[in-house]
């Protein structure tokens, strides 16, 4: 399932898939195949996200 | 920029060290090497060759390992050349036997097996070389099935008339064959092997520190590379795994010649080492996050030149020199798994090629999106 949360919040910030995925220290094939739904984030990850784009996890990932 | 000028330097030098060392190595082969030839006049009657065998001798000076190189096609003639040939021209050589006052055997070929360019120990004395020439259609078929089949496709043996066999023909042949001390080149082999590692590492060495700046930097990977990276592994090794089971069972049949075996077992690496490759590209886990992708390219492409180079030259003097050293010492003497190599380099680079632009793509869609 796609996660659209995550793109639209990393849109709001005007965020490339690229800058985020620089900020989280991941490649921006990862960054897209989170926001695809092909890949799904450990806690650590999902949690570095959420800090960067100024998030709550369950904001991002719950899905609701 | 100067970087990356001084890393095509280095690959210019590594390709130009290995032309020079097959260069030198052929020179210096040539020069040790005592040829003697021989000129016979044979008549084909009724596809049989008459004399069905002939002889020459030689002398070993000291005792040793010795080449033994043994001319195979009519002198001054290329395989296409003796393709094209007359079947009533044919004159093969399908075996050999070496003797010696002391041993009636000392070295034997069977069935039309030729073992070209192989060491063996002799004693100091003389020695005598029977060869024994092609009579019929059974040895030719024999002969052409070990040897031309993968030169030129297994149609070759339908494409002669064996009914001009019967022809009465004089065919005069002229083969040549040598008898050299192997002992002689171990010392400039060793040398050769001694200066060229040392020039390539260093080489490397520059290239290493042109592209880092001396800093080893560990490869990073994130989570989800590394997972699809254990799942490429496991893929690629099963792989290996099922194409070596395949080569034992093609083996135990019986169609695999103890020559190819080093070549056919290690391509299964190449096989493995491929599949992780093109896994690893496809799915965006072949590059680390902080790998230069371009150093990367670079490397592969010299190396996918070198190996080029290697086994195009191994397979063009096969196909063109009248002496050719298909097997020596047990394997095959032409560098197939450098071709292998390069092929394997050459798909990678396809692969890179084709996943940049699926990338492209995707970026573009991903920033109208």
């Amino acid at each position: 399932m796609k996660n659209l949360k995550l793109k639209a919040a990393r849109a709001a910030l005007d965020l490339s898939q690229q800058e985020l995925a620089d900020r989280v220290h991941v490649s921006r094939q990862t960054i897209n195949s989170i926001e695809k739904g092909d890949y799904n984030p450990s806690l650590n990850l999902c949690i570095a996200i959420c800090k960067e784009l100024g998030k709550t996890l369950d904001e991002l990932f719950w899905e609701g | 920029m100067k970087k990356a000028l001084v890393l095509i330097i280095s690959f210019i030098l590594v390709a130009g060290i290995t032309a020079g060392v097959f260069f030198f190595r052929d020179q210096l082969m040539e020069k040790d090497t005592v040829n003697f030839s021989y000129i016979e006049s044979v008549e084909v009657a009724a596809g049989k060759a008459v004399p069905a065998s002939t002889n020459t001798a030689f002398t070993v000076e000291e005792d040793g390992v010795h080449t033994i190189s043994l001319g195979w096609l009519p002198a001054g003639k290329t395989i296409e050349e003796a393709m094209k040939m007359d079947p009533s021209e044919l004159c093969f050589v399908t075996g050999c036997v070496i003797s010696s006052d002391n041993d009636p055997c000392v070295y034997a070929t069977t069935g039309g097996w030729l073992t070209l360019d192989t060491d063996i120990e002799l004693e100091a004395g003389d020695y005598r070389i029977d060869y024994y020439y092609l009579t019929d259609k059974e040895s030719y078929l024999d002969f052409a099935g070990r040897y031309f089949g993968s030169v030129n496709g297994n149609t070759m043996a339908d494409e002669i008339h064996w009914d001009q066999m019967k022809k009465d023909a004089s065919v005069t042949v002229s083969y040549h064959c040598g008898v050299s001390s192997a002992e002689n080149f171990t010392a400039v082999r060793l040398i050769l092997l001694v200066v060229t590692f040392l020039l390539i590492l260093l080489i490397a060495l520059l290239a290493f520190f042109a592209a880092t700046g001396g800093k080893l930097e560990k490869f990073r990977f994130d989570e989800r590379q590394e997972a699809l990276r254990g799942k490429g592994f496991r893929l690629s090794f099963y792989v290996m795994l099922g194409y070596l089971l395949w080569i034992f069972l093609v083996d135990t049949m019986g169609f695999v010649r103890p020559e190819f075996y080093a070549v056919l077992y290690t391509l299964g690496i190449v096989i493995g080492v491929l599949v992780y490759a093109v896994f690893a590209i496809w799915n965006d886990c072949y590059f680390a996050l902080n790998e230069r992708k371009s150093t990367s390219i670079g490397i592969l492409a010299a190396l996918g030149l070198v190996n080029l180079l290697i086994g195009v030259s191994g397979v063009r003097r096969l196909v063109t020199a009248s002496h050719s050293p298909i097997f020596g010492a047990g394997v095959s003497k032409t560098p197939l798994i450098n071709l292998a190599i390069a092929v394997m380099l050459i798909v990678i680079a396809f692969t890179l090629f084709l996943k940049k632009l699926g990338t492209d793509k995707a970026a573009d869609e991903e920033e109208e999106g």
